[in-house]
């Protein structure tokens, strides 16, 4: 219980590293594959499936 | 090459390594893999040039037992030596 | 002490893979009642809408047995069943035993009570049941197993409490009724319209989309408005974006977090699980989703976490819908369409996770962390799969395949419809009590949670759920649920 109350002060505490760049890859790159994916499938579905 | 099977768990501050015969500690897991190379050449004696491998699976039992049926397991490390 | 893991490990051990035994095992002894025409699965306890409680217990096969027998039965066997498994996972026996019994019959009994036809008759059913007023709630057995199981789970003595989570394994209800879900979309290849092969198309792109447009959302949010370290705002962009407290531990151990970080996540996420599953049905009923139900159901997979909070949406939802549909339109829906397309998006997104783990595991390992002594396994995307999904397939093909050849629709349909339809609503019900039983609000008024909370709370409605509405609409729009037939 004293450990969990520890490590529950610790979400508060807890320092964050500081951002760098390959984290704005990570997110610029999942964001434009979901943005094509989304246009890509999108178009498709509504083509062939939904139409 | 030569294998050894792992359990490790966390106590809150520590990552923890232990088998019938051995036992490591460190605070990261990366302090924990220096130690325990060292402990596998001072235990098994490794020949030079040899390759021993480390299989690690982390005790699910400390997960708390109501997540457990979330997800299999937690984390399995599959590690390399070479001495 | 640990052994090397291999492809099979787990296959008598985990709960996923027990999920896909019995599940599977009740559809082979459907499909075999349907090739011989041997009632091996009549039995089953079905719970008839009633006026007098006597008729409130009835077998799926009328004349079988009385309703008495039928439950006792069901109990019985659907008891030794779980209690294999649990032996094989090394459960308390003794423990799990008890509490599995508390949690049936009082799942039985919110499900006879709620049954009642002033409760649940529609306005066109009232004249069979006699009676001149209903409240017409469709799924109050639902509501209601899941208020009991809450008001259990938050106020009930914590022995008690504690004593009951033994056998409250939502998820494990939850994956058998899947796979007895999977017969469903059987019979539909069977009834040969291609809309179960168009549902599954449109998940599997839905969830692609998704997945990549959630993930970097909230991983962002995390880090930078609120600034969490790497190691929870991964493991929370997972469990928020993906399948809740399964991506949790799966993100969390691909990137070696230490376990506290899925474990608090975890804490968080089967509470904002069920507020969602409480609020998202009414709203998508009672709002112009009710124009697009198999969307609205897709959205409550892409936005309601966890497999048990999402079908269990999906079911309320179902039943609201369809009632609401029979009152103001006069259409009769086909039920469990609106709860396949909520499953359907979430199975998708649940077997991604494996692949999702094994990408972050090689960045964090090759990139991030630099580890050159560890070696990321292939394998993690086995491992990490849902076995239970096997058993949906599997389920669904054997159903079509055989149906369609040697076994005859009408045949497959009188084997297997006591688990492709009441079993697998029992499940449900029990599933909903599970969920309200191992739902402890009080953890979020743990020293901590408030900002993990915060942070979930508003991914949850600044990203998932927009985000998640305009994806479900712009994959499954203008798709309706196939309509009764006869």
């Amino acid at each position: 219980m004293e450990q969990k109350e520890e490590i529950s002060q610790e979400v508060e505490a807890q320092e964050a590293e500081p951002w760098e760049a390959w984290e704005g890859k990570l997110v610029k790159y999942s964001l434009l594959i979901g943005l094509a994916a989304l246009a890509v499938l999108g178009g498709l579905v509504n083509v062939f499936i939904l139409s | 090459m030569q294998t050894v099977n792992m359990d490790f768990i966390h106590d809150g501050k520590r990552w923890i390594a232990r088998t019938e015969n051995l036992e490591v500690a460190a605070a990261s897991l990366e302090e924990l893999d220096g130690r325990l190379r060292e402990a596998i050449k001072a235990r098994c004696e490794p020949e030079s040039g040899s390759r021993v491998k480390v299989n690690m699976e982390f005790d699910y039992s400390t997960i708390p037992h109501w997540m457990i049926q979330y997800h299999p397991y937690y984390i399995y490390r599959s590690m390399e030596f070479d001495y | 002490m640990a052994q090397e893991k291999r492809w099979y490990t787990g296959m008598v051990s985990s709960e996923d893979w027990w999920a896909f035994w019995i599940g599977l095992f009740f559809v082979l002894v459907g499909i075999l009642a349907g090739a011989t025409g041997v009632d091996l699965s009549g039995w089953v306890i079905d719970f008839p809408k009633w006026t007098n409680i006597s008729n409130s217990l009835a077998p799926d096969r009328t004349g079988l047995m009385s309703g008495i027998s039928s439950l006792l039965v069901s109990y019985v066997i659907f008891t030794i069943a779980t209690c294999i498994g649990a032996k094989a996972m090394k459960m308390d026996m003794k423990k799990y035993f008890w509490s599995w019994t508390i949690i049936f019959f009082l799942s039985v009994i919110c499900y006879v009570l709620s049954r009642n036809a002033y409760i649940q008759a529609t306005s066109i059913e009232r004249a069979k049941y006699g009676i001149d007023w209903s409240l017409s709630i469709g799924g109050a057995h639902y509501i209601v197993a899941l208020f009991v199981g809450l008001i259990i789970g938050n106020l009930a003595p914590k022995k008690f409490r504690e004593f009951l989570l033994h056998g409250a394994r939502p998820e494990w209800f939850i994956k058998i009724a899947i796979v007895f879900l999977g017969c469903k979309l059987g019979m539909k290849v069977v009834d040969a319209t291609g809309f179960a092969l168009e549902l599954l198309l449109v998940g599997v792109c839905a969830t692609i989309a998704a997945y990549m447009l959630f993930w970097p959302l909230v991983y962002t949010f995390a880090r930078r408005t609120f600034n969490f370290s790497r190691e929870w705002a991964a493991t929370m962009a997972s469990g928020i974006s993906i399948c809740g407290v399964s991506a949790a531990i799966a993100t969390g151990g691909a990137i070696r977090a230490r376990p506290i970080v899925p474990v608090m996540v975890s804490s968080v996420i089967v509470v904002f699980a069920v507020i969602e599953l409480v609020v998202l049905p009414p709203v998508l009923t009672y709002t112009p989703w009710f124009q697009e139900p198999m969307a609205a159901g897709a959205s409550l997979g892409l936005t309601v976490k966890t497999d048990g909070a999402d079908a269990a949406s999906g079911a309320i939802t179902d039943q609201l819908m369809r009632t609401r549909a029979l009152e103001e339109l006069g259409v009769q829906w086909e039920e469990g369409w609106i709860t396949a397309s909520s499953v359907m998006t979430k199975i998708w997104i649940d077997m991604f996770i494996g692949v999702w783990a094994l990408v972050l595991a090689m960045l964090w390992l090759y990139y991030v962390e630099k580890k050159p002594d560890e070696k990321v396994q292939k394998m993690e995307i086995w491992w990490r799969f849902p076995k239970f999904v096997l058993g949906y397939f599997i389920a669904w093909i054997l159903v079509g395949v055989l149906g369609l050849t040697v076994i005859g629709g009408e045949a497959m349909d009188w084997g297997i419809h006591p688990f492709e339809s009441v079993a697998r609503h029992l499940f449900f019900v029990l599933t909903f009590t599970s969920i309200g039983l191992v739902t402890d609000f009080r953890k979020l008024a743990e020293e901590g949670m408030g900002r993990l909370a915060m942070v979930y709370g508003l991914s949850l409605l600044i990203i998932i759920i927009p985000i998640g509405w305009a994806l479900a609409w712009i994959f499954h729009h203008g798709m309706m649920p196939p309509l009764v037939s006869g």
